[in-house]
Protein backbone atom coordinates (compact mmCIF):
# COMPACT_ATOMS: atom_id res chain seq x y z
CA UNK A 1 0.00 0.00 0.00
CA UNK A 2 2.53 2.89 0.86
CA UNK A 3 4.71 1.70 -2.23
CA UNK A 4 8.19 2.49 -1.92
CA UNK A 5 8.77 1.11 -5.55
CA UNK A 6 11.52 3.04 -7.01
CA UNK A 7 11.61 4.18 -10.38
CA UNK A 8 14.53 2.15 -11.06
CA UNK A 9 13.43 -1.21 -9.49
CA UNK A 10 10.07 -1.09 -11.56
CA UNK A 11 11.49 -0.29 -15.08
CA UNK A 12 13.70 -3.37 -14.34
CA UNK A 13 10.31 -5.55 -13.63
CA UNK A 14 9.23 -4.35 -16.86
CA UNK A 15 11.96 -4.91 -18.91
CA UNK A 16 13.53 -8.23 -17.26
CA UNK A 17 11.17 -10.19 -17.02
CA UNK A 18 10.17 -12.02 -20.10
CA UNK A 19 8.29 -14.43 -20.34
CA UNK A 20 6.40 -12.72 -17.44
CA UNK A 21 3.58 -14.43 -15.20
CA UNK A 22 0.32 -13.77 -15.12
CA UNK A 23 -1.39 -11.85 -12.36
CA UNK A 24 -4.30 -14.11 -11.06
CA UNK A 25 -7.44 -11.49 -11.88
CA UNK A 26 -9.26 -13.59 -8.74
CA UNK A 27 -6.68 -12.03 -6.70
CA UNK A 28 -7.19 -8.57 -7.94
CA UNK A 29 -10.96 -9.32 -7.96
CA UNK A 30 -10.74 -10.28 -3.69
CA UNK A 31 -8.72 -7.44 -2.87
CA UNK A 32 -10.98 -4.94 -4.14
CA UNK A 33 -14.02 -6.76 -2.63
CA UNK A 34 -12.52 -6.83 0.51
CA UNK A 35 -11.35 -3.37 1.00
CA UNK A 36 -14.83 -2.40 -0.10
CA UNK A 37 -16.34 -4.51 2.93
CA UNK A 38 -13.83 -3.13 5.10
CA UNK A 39 -14.43 0.63 3.86
CA UNK A 40 -12.81 2.88 5.91
CA UNK A 41 -11.43 0.48 8.42
CA UNK A 42 -8.23 2.36 8.71
CA UNK A 43 -8.82 5.74 8.42
CA UNK A 44 -7.76 7.59 11.52
CA UNK A 45 -5.62 4.88 12.01
CA UNK A 46 -2.47 5.39 10.62
CA UNK A 47 0.79 5.96 12.56
CA UNK A 48 2.96 8.22 12.50
CA UNK A 49 0.92 10.93 11.47
CA UNK A 50 2.77 11.83 9.00
CA UNK A 51 1.60 8.83 6.91
CA UNK A 52 -2.02 10.65 6.77
CA UNK A 53 -0.70 13.47 5.21
CA UNK A 54 1.23 11.30 2.72
CA UNK A 55 -2.34 9.20 1.94
CA UNK A 56 -3.68 12.89 1.05
CA UNK A 57 -0.81 13.90 -0.86
CA UNK A 58 -0.86 10.91 -2.56
CA UNK A 59 -4.54 10.53 -3.58
CA UNK A 60 -4.46 14.20 -4.56
CA UNK A 61 -1.60 13.63 -7.07
CA UNK A 62 -2.99 11.12 -8.67
CA UNK A 63 -6.76 12.40 -9.11
CA UNK A 64 -5.52 15.50 -9.73
CA UNK A 65 -3.75 14.43 -12.48
CA UNK A 66 -6.34 11.99 -13.86
CA UNK A 67 -8.20 14.01 -15.95
CA UNK A 68 -5.46 15.33 -17.87
CA UNK A 69 -3.63 11.76 -18.10
CA UNK A 70 -7.24 10.62 -19.59
CA UNK A 71 -6.97 13.76 -22.56
CA UNK A 72 -3.40 12.85 -22.92
CA UNK A 73 -4.66 8.72 -23.74
CA UNK A 74 -7.36 9.87 -25.99
CA UNK A 75 -5.31 12.27 -27.95
CA UNK A 76 -2.84 9.53 -28.26
CA UNK A 77 -5.27 6.91 -29.54
CA UNK A 78 -6.44 9.83 -31.95
CA UNK A 79 -2.81 9.54 -33.24
CA UNK A 80 -2.85 6.55 -33.54
CA UNK A 81 -6.38 5.71 -35.07
CA UNK A 82 -6.32 8.87 -37.08
CA UNK A 83 -2.63 10.01 -38.02
CA UNK A 84 -0.68 7.82 -40.18
CA UNK A 85 3.25 8.23 -40.64
CA UNK A 86 3.13 9.45 -44.11
CA UNK A 87 0.54 11.86 -43.13
CA UNK A 88 2.59 13.41 -40.25
CA UNK A 89 5.71 12.99 -42.94
CA UNK A 90 3.70 15.53 -45.20
CA UNK A 91 2.88 17.85 -42.21
CA UNK A 92 6.58 17.89 -40.46
CA UNK A 93 9.60 19.76 -41.75
CA UNK A 94 12.19 16.87 -42.88
CA UNK A 95 15.40 18.87 -40.99
CA UNK A 96 15.39 18.64 -37.25
CA UNK A 97 16.51 21.82 -37.43
CA UNK A 98 12.87 22.73 -38.57
CA UNK A 99 11.06 20.08 -36.71
CA UNK A 100 11.96 20.94 -33.44
CA UNK A 101 11.13 24.87 -33.33
CA UNK A 102 7.79 23.71 -35.09
CA UNK A 103 6.79 20.93 -32.57
CA UNK A 104 7.65 23.51 -29.72
CA UNK A 105 5.41 25.58 -31.24
CA UNK A 106 2.58 23.29 -31.45
CA UNK A 107 2.90 22.54 -27.79
CA UNK A 108 0.96 25.96 -27.18
CA UNK A 109 -2.15 24.14 -28.92
CA UNK A 110 -2.42 21.34 -26.44
CA UNK A 111 -3.90 22.84 -23.35
CA UNK A 112 -2.87 20.53 -20.42
CA UNK A 113 -0.46 19.67 -18.14
CA UNK A 114 2.62 17.67 -18.10
CA UNK A 115 0.54 14.11 -17.36
CA UNK A 116 -1.15 14.35 -20.88
CA UNK A 117 2.43 15.32 -23.15
CA UNK A 118 4.64 11.91 -22.07
CA UNK A 119 2.13 9.77 -23.41
CA UNK A 120 1.52 11.73 -26.33
CA UNK A 121 5.06 12.15 -26.91
CA UNK A 122 5.77 8.32 -27.00
CA UNK A 123 2.61 8.25 -29.66
CA UNK A 124 4.10 10.73 -31.86
CA UNK A 125 7.47 8.89 -31.97
CA UNK A 126 5.95 6.14 -32.07
CA UNK A 127 3.98 7.47 -35.62
CA UNK A 128 7.56 8.66 -37.24
CA UNK A 129 7.80 12.03 -36.04
CA UNK A 130 11.39 12.42 -34.79
CA UNK A 131 12.47 11.62 -31.74
CA UNK A 132 14.11 14.71 -31.03
CA UNK A 133 10.84 16.85 -32.27
CA UNK A 134 8.50 14.65 -30.44
CA UNK A 135 10.78 15.28 -27.07
CA UNK A 136 10.54 19.39 -27.60
CA UNK A 137 6.85 18.98 -27.93
CA UNK A 138 6.73 16.79 -24.53
CA UNK A 139 8.89 19.57 -22.86
CA UNK A 140 7.32 22.57 -24.47
CA UNK A 141 3.08 21.74 -24.06
CA UNK A 142 2.77 21.87 -20.67
CA UNK A 143 4.76 25.03 -20.13
CA UNK A 144 3.45 27.33 -23.13
CA UNK A 145 0.13 26.43 -23.57
CA UNK A 146 -3.22 28.76 -22.76
CA UNK A 147 -3.91 27.56 -19.86
CA UNK A 148 -0.63 27.64 -18.14
CA UNK A 149 -0.24 31.57 -19.48
CA UNK A 150 -3.45 32.74 -18.29
CA UNK A 151 -2.45 31.15 -14.98
CA UNK A 152 0.53 33.02 -14.66
CA UNK A 153 -0.72 36.05 -15.25
CA UNK A 154 -3.15 35.57 -12.55
CA UNK A 155 -1.07 34.44 -10.06
CA UNK A 156 1.78 37.45 -11.03
CA UNK A 157 -1.16 40.27 -10.83
CA UNK A 158 0.76 43.47 -12.33
CA UNK A 159 4.03 41.56 -13.73
CA UNK A 160 2.77 40.27 -17.49
CA UNK A 161 6.87 40.46 -17.89
CA UNK A 162 6.42 37.19 -15.69
CA UNK A 163 3.88 35.64 -18.76
CA UNK A 164 6.21 36.36 -21.04
CA UNK A 165 9.60 35.74 -19.95
CA UNK A 166 7.68 32.13 -18.67
CA UNK A 167 6.96 31.24 -22.07
CA UNK A 168 10.35 32.36 -23.50
CA UNK A 169 12.19 30.57 -20.84
CA UNK A 170 10.37 27.06 -21.76
CA UNK A 171 10.56 27.72 -25.22
CA UNK A 172 13.90 28.19 -25.37
CA UNK A 173 14.05 25.17 -22.89
CA UNK A 174 12.12 22.90 -24.95
CA UNK A 175 14.13 23.56 -28.46
CA UNK A 176 17.04 23.67 -26.77
CA UNK A 177 17.37 20.28 -25.21
CA UNK A 178 15.52 19.45 -28.79
CA UNK A 179 18.45 20.26 -30.58
CA UNK A 180 21.20 18.83 -28.36
CA UNK A 181 19.38 15.47 -28.49
CA UNK A 182 19.14 15.63 -31.97
CA UNK A 183 22.86 16.48 -32.36
CA UNK A 184 24.31 14.42 -29.66
CA UNK A 185 21.92 12.07 -27.43
CA UNK A 186 21.60 8.36 -28.78
CA UNK A 187 17.86 7.70 -30.64
CA UNK A 188 17.60 3.98 -29.69
CA UNK A 189 15.45 5.56 -26.43
CA UNK A 190 12.75 6.59 -28.54
CA UNK A 191 12.92 3.46 -30.63
CA UNK A 192 12.56 1.64 -28.19
CA UNK A 193 8.81 3.50 -27.30
CA UNK A 194 8.37 3.23 -30.88
CA UNK A 195 8.88 -0.75 -31.17
CA UNK A 196 6.82 -1.50 -27.89
CA UNK A 197 3.88 0.68 -29.72
CA UNK A 198 4.17 -0.81 -32.97
CA UNK A 199 1.89 -3.22 -33.01
CA UNK A 200 -0.82 -0.98 -31.74
CA UNK A 201 -2.82 1.03 -34.85
CA UNK A 202 -3.89 -2.24 -36.77
CA UNK A 203 -7.07 -3.25 -37.59
CA UNK A 204 -10.03 -1.07 -37.53
CA UNK A 205 -9.99 2.32 -36.39
CA UNK A 206 -12.11 1.95 -32.81
CA UNK A 207 -9.77 -1.29 -31.88
CA UNK A 208 -6.65 0.90 -32.81
CA UNK A 209 -7.95 4.00 -30.88
CA UNK A 210 -9.28 2.22 -27.57
CA UNK A 211 -5.96 -0.34 -27.78
CA UNK A 212 -3.58 2.63 -28.15
CA UNK A 213 -5.76 4.73 -25.51
CA UNK A 214 -5.98 1.78 -23.21
CA UNK A 215 -2.15 0.76 -23.22
CA UNK A 216 -1.15 4.31 -22.76
CA UNK A 217 -3.33 4.55 -19.88
CA UNK A 218 -2.19 1.49 -18.43
CA UNK A 219 1.66 2.34 -18.90
CA UNK A 220 1.59 5.96 -18.06
CA UNK A 221 -0.87 5.62 -15.12
CA UNK A 222 1.42 3.08 -13.41
CA UNK A 223 4.18 5.23 -13.78
CA UNK A 224 1.97 8.48 -12.02
CA UNK A 225 1.38 6.21 -9.43
CA UNK A 226 5.10 5.80 -8.97
CA UNK A 227 5.68 9.37 -9.01
CA UNK A 228 2.91 10.66 -7.25
CA UNK A 229 4.36 7.95 -4.61
CA UNK A 230 8.04 9.55 -4.92
CA UNK A 231 6.68 13.17 -4.59
CA UNK A 232 4.32 12.82 -1.63
CA UNK A 233 7.02 11.09 0.01
CA UNK A 234 9.60 14.72 -0.38
CA UNK A 235 6.74 16.49 0.28
CA UNK A 236 6.43 14.83 3.80
CA UNK A 237 10.16 14.07 4.46
CA UNK A 238 11.94 17.46 2.91
CA UNK A 239 11.07 20.37 5.12
CA UNK A 240 10.17 23.42 3.51
CA UNK A 241 11.96 25.59 6.06
CA UNK A 242 15.63 24.13 4.68
CA UNK A 243 15.04 26.04 1.42
CA UNK A 244 14.28 29.57 2.60
CA UNK A 245 17.60 29.26 4.69
CA UNK A 246 19.29 29.75 1.48
CA UNK A 247 16.85 32.48 -0.21
CA UNK A 248 19.42 35.22 -0.10
CA UNK A 249 22.06 33.39 -1.98
CA UNK A 250 21.84 33.84 -5.82
CA UNK A 251 22.99 30.91 -6.62
CA UNK A 252 22.23 28.71 -4.35
CA UNK A 253 18.48 30.19 -4.26
CA UNK A 254 17.78 29.18 -8.03
CA UNK A 255 19.16 25.63 -7.51
CA UNK A 256 17.10 25.59 -4.69
CA UNK A 257 13.91 26.25 -6.29
CA UNK A 258 14.80 24.91 -9.33
CA UNK A 259 15.24 21.07 -7.15
CA UNK A 260 11.89 22.51 -5.13
CA UNK A 261 10.03 21.86 -8.62
CA UNK A 262 11.73 18.63 -9.44
CA UNK A 263 10.52 17.45 -5.71
CA UNK A 264 7.17 18.81 -5.31
CA UNK A 265 5.72 17.42 -8.84
CA UNK A 266 3.11 20.47 -9.15
CA UNK A 267 0.86 20.40 -11.95
CA UNK A 268 1.69 23.24 -14.48
CA UNK A 269 -1.32 24.99 -14.09
CA UNK A 270 -1.08 25.31 -10.04
CA UNK A 271 3.14 26.24 -10.16
CA UNK A 272 2.35 29.87 -11.25
CA UNK A 273 0.23 30.22 -7.58
CA UNK A 274 2.76 28.60 -5.72
CA UNK A 275 5.80 30.84 -7.14
CA UNK A 276 4.22 33.30 -6.44
CA UNK A 277 3.67 32.79 -2.87
CA UNK A 278 7.35 32.35 -2.26
CA UNK A 279 8.16 36.02 -1.80
CA UNK A 280 11.30 35.96 -0.14
CA UNK A 281 13.36 34.45 -3.75
CA UNK A 282 14.26 36.56 -6.26
CA UNK A 283 11.93 37.08 -9.51
CA UNK A 284 14.28 34.89 -11.35
CA UNK A 285 14.95 32.19 -8.87
CA UNK A 286 10.33 31.55 -9.05
CA UNK A 287 10.94 32.06 -12.92
CA UNK A 288 13.40 29.16 -12.68
CA UNK A 289 10.76 26.74 -10.49
CA UNK A 290 8.70 27.84 -13.13
CA UNK A 291 10.24 26.80 -15.96
CA UNK A 292 12.23 23.78 -14.14
CA UNK A 293 8.67 22.24 -13.04
CA UNK A 294 6.41 21.58 -16.68
CA UNK A 295 10.15 19.84 -17.76
CA UNK A 296 11.81 17.64 -15.19
CA UNK A 297 10.27 16.66 -11.80
CA UNK A 298 9.98 13.67 -9.92
CA UNK A 299 7.00 12.43 -10.96
CA UNK A 300 7.67 13.13 -15.22
CA UNK A 301 11.34 11.17 -14.32
CA UNK A 302 8.91 7.99 -13.64
CA UNK A 303 6.74 8.51 -16.23
CA UNK A 304 9.13 9.11 -18.93
CA UNK A 305 11.29 6.09 -17.64
CA UNK A 306 8.29 3.77 -18.32
CA UNK A 307 7.58 5.39 -21.95
CA UNK A 308 11.18 5.58 -22.88
CA UNK A 309 13.37 3.53 -20.36
CA UNK A 310 15.60 3.74 -17.65
CA UNK A 311 18.35 4.68 -19.02
CA UNK A 312 16.78 7.18 -21.55
CA UNK A 313 15.11 9.10 -17.83
CA UNK A 314 18.65 8.87 -16.46
CA UNK A 315 20.42 10.85 -19.24
CA UNK A 316 17.43 13.38 -20.13
CA UNK A 317 16.42 14.18 -17.01
CA UNK A 318 19.85 16.07 -15.71
CA UNK A 319 20.31 17.54 -19.73
CA UNK A 320 16.54 18.42 -18.75
CA UNK A 321 17.10 19.97 -15.09
CA UNK A 322 20.60 21.71 -16.22
CA UNK A 323 19.33 23.42 -19.40
CA UNK A 324 16.05 24.78 -17.79
CA UNK A 325 17.83 26.37 -15.08
CA UNK A 326 20.64 27.98 -17.25
CA UNK A 327 17.09 29.12 -19.76
CA UNK A 328 15.30 30.57 -17.23
CA UNK A 329 18.45 32.39 -15.58
CA UNK A 330 19.47 34.09 -18.79
CA UNK A 331 15.87 35.20 -19.91
CA UNK A 332 15.58 36.38 -16.12
CA UNK A 333 18.41 38.66 -17.23
CA UNK A 334 17.31 40.14 -19.93
CA UNK A 335 13.23 40.63 -19.14
CA UNK A 336 12.78 40.57 -15.04
CA UNK B 1 -9.61 -14.29 -16.41
CA UNK B 2 -7.33 -13.25 -19.17
CA UNK B 3 -4.81 -10.92 -18.84
CA UNK B 4 -6.60 -8.30 -20.68
CA UNK B 5 -9.75 -9.02 -18.86
CA UNK B 6 -8.18 -8.45 -15.02
CA UNK B 7 -6.75 -5.19 -16.98
CA UNK B 8 -10.11 -4.00 -18.07
CA UNK B 9 -11.67 -5.31 -14.38
CA UNK B 10 -8.91 -2.91 -12.99
CA UNK B 11 -9.34 0.27 -15.16
CA UNK B 12 -13.33 -0.21 -14.74
CA UNK B 13 -12.73 -0.28 -10.92
CA UNK B 14 -10.38 2.72 -10.93
CA UNK B 15 -12.70 4.50 -12.91
CA UNK B 16 -15.50 3.56 -10.44
CA UNK B 17 -13.80 4.72 -7.66
CA UNK B 18 -13.14 8.47 -9.12
CA UNK B 19 -17.24 8.59 -9.80
CA UNK B 20 -17.20 7.60 -6.38
CA UNK B 21 -14.92 10.47 -5.07
CA UNK B 22 -16.43 13.25 -7.42
CA UNK B 23 -20.35 11.93 -6.20
CA UNK B 24 -19.57 11.55 -2.14
CA UNK B 25 -17.60 14.97 -2.42
CA UNK B 26 -14.28 13.28 -0.82
CA UNK B 27 -12.80 14.80 -3.87
CA UNK B 28 -13.01 18.38 -2.56
CA UNK B 29 -10.57 16.60 -0.13
CA UNK B 30 -7.82 16.63 -2.50
CA UNK B 31 -8.65 19.01 -5.39
CA UNK B 32 -10.60 22.24 -5.89
CA UNK B 33 -13.52 22.43 -6.44
CA UNK B 34 -13.35 23.53 -10.45
CA UNK B 35 -11.86 19.96 -11.29
CA UNK B 36 -14.35 17.84 -9.40
CA UNK B 37 -16.35 17.75 -12.86
CA UNK B 38 -13.23 16.87 -14.40
CA UNK B 39 -12.66 14.14 -12.42
CA UNK B 40 -16.04 12.88 -12.90
CA UNK B 41 -15.36 12.75 -16.97
CA UNK B 42 -11.96 11.15 -16.24
CA UNK B 43 -13.82 8.45 -14.22
CA UNK B 44 -16.08 7.68 -16.70
CA UNK B 45 -13.59 7.69 -19.60
CA UNK B 46 -11.11 4.84 -17.53
CA UNK B 47 -14.44 3.06 -17.11
CA UNK B 48 -15.86 2.83 -20.47
CA UNK B 49 -12.21 2.24 -21.77
CA UNK B 50 -12.04 -1.13 -19.08
CA UNK B 51 -15.83 -1.90 -20.22
CA UNK B 52 -16.65 -1.39 -23.59
CA UNK B 53 -16.01 -4.28 -26.71
CA UNK B 54 -13.91 -5.02 -28.46
CA UNK B 55 -11.31 -4.95 -25.56
CA UNK B 56 -13.53 -4.55 -22.24
CA UNK B 57 -14.97 -6.66 -20.40
CA UNK B 58 -18.47 -6.29 -22.02
CA UNK B 59 -17.03 -8.10 -25.35
CA UNK B 60 -17.13 -11.36 -26.97
CA UNK B 61 -14.07 -13.12 -24.61
CA UNK B 62 -13.05 -14.45 -27.66
CA UNK B 63 -11.90 -10.46 -28.31
CA UNK B 64 -9.91 -10.60 -25.39
CA UNK B 65 -6.92 -12.34 -26.80
CA UNK B 66 -7.00 -9.75 -29.56
CA UNK B 67 -3.77 -8.14 -28.72
CA UNK B 68 -2.45 -9.18 -25.78
CA UNK B 69 -0.14 -11.49 -27.96
CA UNK B 70 1.22 -8.69 -29.82
CA UNK B 71 1.61 -5.64 -27.43
CA UNK B 72 4.28 -5.56 -24.83
CA UNK B 73 2.59 -4.48 -21.67
CA UNK B 74 4.25 -3.29 -18.83
CA UNK B 75 3.85 -4.63 -15.45
CA UNK B 76 3.59 -1.30 -13.85
CA UNK B 77 0.09 -0.54 -14.38
CA UNK B 78 -0.93 -3.00 -11.64
CA UNK B 79 0.10 -0.33 -9.15
CA UNK B 80 -3.20 1.64 -10.17
CA UNK B 81 -4.43 -0.77 -7.84
CA UNK B 82 -2.73 1.27 -4.59
CA UNK B 83 -4.68 4.14 -5.11
CA UNK B 84 -8.09 2.62 -5.38
CA UNK B 85 -6.76 0.12 -2.48
CA UNK B 86 -5.49 3.76 -0.34
CA UNK B 87 -9.11 5.53 -1.39
CA UNK B 88 -10.80 2.17 -0.04
CA UNK B 89 -9.41 1.65 2.81
CA UNK B 90 -7.94 4.54 4.21
CA UNK B 91 -10.31 7.41 2.96
CA UNK B 92 -7.39 10.05 3.31
CA UNK B 93 -9.15 13.18 4.87
CA UNK B 94 -8.33 16.47 4.12
CA UNK B 95 -4.84 17.87 5.54
CA UNK B 96 -5.43 18.73 9.17
CA UNK B 97 -3.14 20.21 11.54
CA UNK B 98 -0.23 17.55 11.25
CA UNK B 99 0.36 19.00 7.61
CA UNK B 100 1.38 22.52 8.62
CA UNK B 101 4.53 22.52 9.47
CA UNK B 102 6.65 24.05 6.43
CA UNK B 103 3.57 24.61 4.57
CA UNK B 104 2.98 27.89 6.29
CA UNK B 105 2.68 31.05 4.23
CA UNK B 106 1.70 34.94 3.74
CA UNK B 107 -0.36 35.14 0.72
CA UNK B 108 0.83 38.04 -1.73
CA UNK B 109 -1.49 41.21 -1.76
CA UNK B 110 -1.55 43.41 -4.58
CA UNK B 111 0.36 46.59 -4.97
CA UNK B 112 -2.79 48.87 -5.45
CA UNK B 113 -4.16 48.99 -2.30
CA UNK B 114 -6.95 46.68 -0.46
CA UNK B 115 -11.20 47.04 -0.82
CA UNK B 116 -12.49 48.12 1.84
CA UNK B 117 -14.28 45.46 4.34
CA UNK B 118 -17.27 43.85 3.80
CA UNK B 119 -20.31 44.65 5.81
CA UNK B 120 -20.55 43.52 9.29
CA UNK B 121 -23.03 40.37 9.69
CA UNK B 122 -24.39 40.11 13.09
CA UNK B 123 -21.95 41.93 14.74
CA UNK B 124 -18.63 41.27 12.94
CA UNK B 125 -16.75 40.78 9.77
CA UNK B 126 -16.70 37.87 8.15
CA UNK B 127 -13.78 36.72 6.26
CA UNK B 128 -11.61 34.23 4.75
CA UNK B 129 -8.35 33.08 6.64
CA UNK B 130 -6.57 34.75 3.37
CA UNK B 131 -8.30 37.66 3.38
CA UNK B 132 -7.62 38.36 7.63
CA UNK B 133 -4.00 36.90 7.38
CA UNK B 134 -3.44 39.46 4.05
CA UNK B 135 -4.76 42.43 5.78
CA UNK B 136 -2.82 41.65 8.44
CA UNK B 137 0.51 41.46 6.78
CA UNK B 138 0.58 43.51 3.92
CA UNK B 139 -2.03 46.71 4.10
CA UNK B 140 -0.06 49.45 4.99
CA UNK B 141 -3.65 51.29 5.65
CA UNK B 142 -4.02 48.65 8.69
CA UNK B 143 -7.91 48.46 7.42
CA UNK B 144 -8.32 45.94 9.96
CA UNK B 145 -7.35 47.74 13.24
CA UNK B 146 -10.43 48.03 15.43
CA UNK B 147 -12.77 45.53 13.43
CA UNK B 148 -14.43 42.82 14.87
CA UNK B 149 -13.92 39.81 12.13
CA UNK B 150 -15.47 36.40 12.56
CA UNK B 151 -13.07 33.73 11.47
CA UNK B 152 -13.25 30.05 10.35
CA UNK B 153 -10.73 27.58 10.71
CA UNK B 154 -9.19 24.70 12.70
CA UNK B 155 -6.69 24.30 15.74
CA UNK B 156 -3.23 23.80 15.20
CA UNK B 157 -0.56 24.09 18.26
CA UNK B 158 0.99 27.01 18.58
CA UNK B 159 5.08 27.49 18.48
CA UNK B 160 6.69 28.84 21.58
CA UNK B 161 4.94 31.08 23.85
CA UNK B 162 2.74 33.04 21.42
CA UNK B 163 -0.60 32.06 22.15
CA UNK B 164 -2.51 28.89 22.82
CA UNK B 165 -2.95 27.60 19.37
CA UNK B 166 -3.54 29.07 16.05
CA UNK B 167 -6.58 29.16 14.00
CA UNK B 168 -5.48 27.50 10.61
CA UNK B 169 -6.93 27.02 6.90
CA UNK B 170 -5.23 25.55 4.20
CA UNK B 171 -5.47 27.43 0.85
CA UNK B 172 -5.08 25.48 -2.53
CA UNK B 173 -4.56 26.39 -5.68
CA UNK B 174 -5.04 23.18 -7.90
CA UNK B 175 -5.06 19.93 -5.52
CA UNK B 176 -3.58 19.20 -1.70
CA UNK B 177 -0.17 18.63 -3.12
CA UNK B 178 0.63 22.26 -3.13
CA UNK B 179 -1.48 23.68 -0.54
CA UNK B 180 -0.40 25.92 1.92
CA UNK B 181 -1.15 27.41 5.53
CA UNK B 182 -3.28 30.07 6.68
CA UNK B 183 -2.60 31.05 10.72
CA UNK B 184 -3.65 33.39 12.92
CA UNK B 185 -2.43 33.12 16.37
CA UNK B 186 -5.63 33.29 19.10
CA UNK B 187 -5.21 35.18 22.15
CA UNK B 188 -7.68 35.14 25.01
CA UNK B 189 -9.64 31.73 25.00
CA UNK B 190 -9.06 29.81 28.48
CA UNK B 191 -10.76 26.54 27.03
CA UNK B 192 -8.28 24.00 25.64
CA UNK B 193 -9.12 22.91 22.12
CA UNK B 194 -8.45 19.89 20.51
CA UNK B 195 -6.17 19.33 17.62
CA UNK B 196 -8.01 19.50 14.59
CA UNK B 197 -11.33 20.85 16.30
CA UNK B 198 -13.17 23.64 13.59
CA UNK B 199 -14.06 26.84 15.51
CA UNK B 200 -15.81 29.54 14.03
CA UNK B 201 -13.95 32.61 16.30
CA UNK B 202 -14.99 36.62 16.66
CA UNK B 203 -12.14 38.82 17.38
CA UNK B 204 -10.23 41.67 16.78
CA UNK B 205 -6.52 41.81 15.27
CA UNK B 206 -3.75 42.66 17.50
CA UNK B 207 -1.77 45.13 15.32
CA UNK B 208 1.90 45.48 14.66
CA UNK B 209 4.16 46.80 11.90
CA UNK B 210 3.63 45.36 8.20
CA UNK B 211 5.97 42.39 8.01
CA UNK B 212 9.06 43.15 6.22
CA UNK B 213 8.64 41.61 2.57
CA UNK B 214 12.04 39.56 2.97
CA UNK B 215 11.42 38.30 6.26
CA UNK B 216 11.21 34.58 5.25
CA UNK B 217 8.89 33.37 8.18
CA UNK B 218 6.65 35.47 10.01
CA UNK B 219 4.79 35.16 13.30
CA UNK B 220 1.45 34.91 11.92
CA UNK B 221 -1.00 37.82 12.94
CA UNK B 222 -2.35 37.65 16.17
CA UNK B 223 -6.56 37.92 16.96
CA UNK B 224 -8.08 38.94 20.26
CA UNK B 225 -10.87 36.55 20.72
CA UNK B 226 -14.32 37.50 22.50
CA UNK B 227 -16.10 34.35 21.43
CA UNK B 228 -15.21 30.85 20.32
CA UNK B 229 -17.40 28.35 18.79
CA UNK B 230 -17.15 25.08 17.63
CA UNK B 231 -18.10 23.73 14.49
CA UNK B 232 -18.93 21.24 12.30
CA UNK B 233 -15.86 20.50 10.00
CA UNK B 234 -16.60 23.21 6.98
CA UNK B 235 -17.00 21.98 3.47
CA UNK B 236 -15.35 22.37 1.07
CA UNK B 237 -12.16 22.56 3.57
CA UNK B 238 -9.97 24.68 1.61
CA UNK B 239 -9.69 27.85 0.76
CA UNK B 240 -8.99 28.26 -3.13
CA UNK B 241 -7.60 31.93 -3.99
CA UNK B 242 -5.45 34.17 -2.39
CA UNK B 243 -6.03 37.07 -4.65
CA UNK B 244 -8.56 38.69 -3.61
CA UNK B 245 -7.95 42.43 -3.40
CA UNK B 246 -7.12 44.96 -5.81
Amino acid sequence: MKSTLGPGQAAQEVTSREPRRRVDGRLVVLLVVVALYSRGTLTGSLNPVALRTWTTVFVAIVIQALPFLVLGVLISGAITALVSPTMLARLLPKSPALAVPSAALAGTALPGCECASVPIAGRLGARGVQPAAALTFMLAAPAVNPVVLVATAVAFPGRPEMVLARFCGSLLTSVTVGLLWWRVGDQRWVERARRRMSSAGDGPRWLAFSSAARHDLWDAGGWLVVGAAAAATLQVLVPRSLLLAVADHHVLSVLALGGLAVVLAICSEADAFVAASLREFSLTARLVFLVVGPAVDVKLIAMQAGMFGRQFAARFAPLTFSVAVVCAVLVGRVLL
Amino acid sequence: MSDEQTRSLLLAVLGATAVWLWWSGQALNYVRPGLAPWVLAGGVVVGLLGLLPPLGLLSEHTAAGHTSGHQHRGRVGWLLLVPVLVVMLVQPAALGSYAVSGRSAVPGGGDGGFDPLAAPVRGAVPMSMAEFVTRAERDPAQSLAGVRVRLVGFVAPSEGKEGSYRLTRFVIFCCAADAEALQAVVRGDRTPRARDQWLEVEGTWLPRPTAAEDDPSPTPPALQVNSVRPVAPVRPPYEYSVQFSG
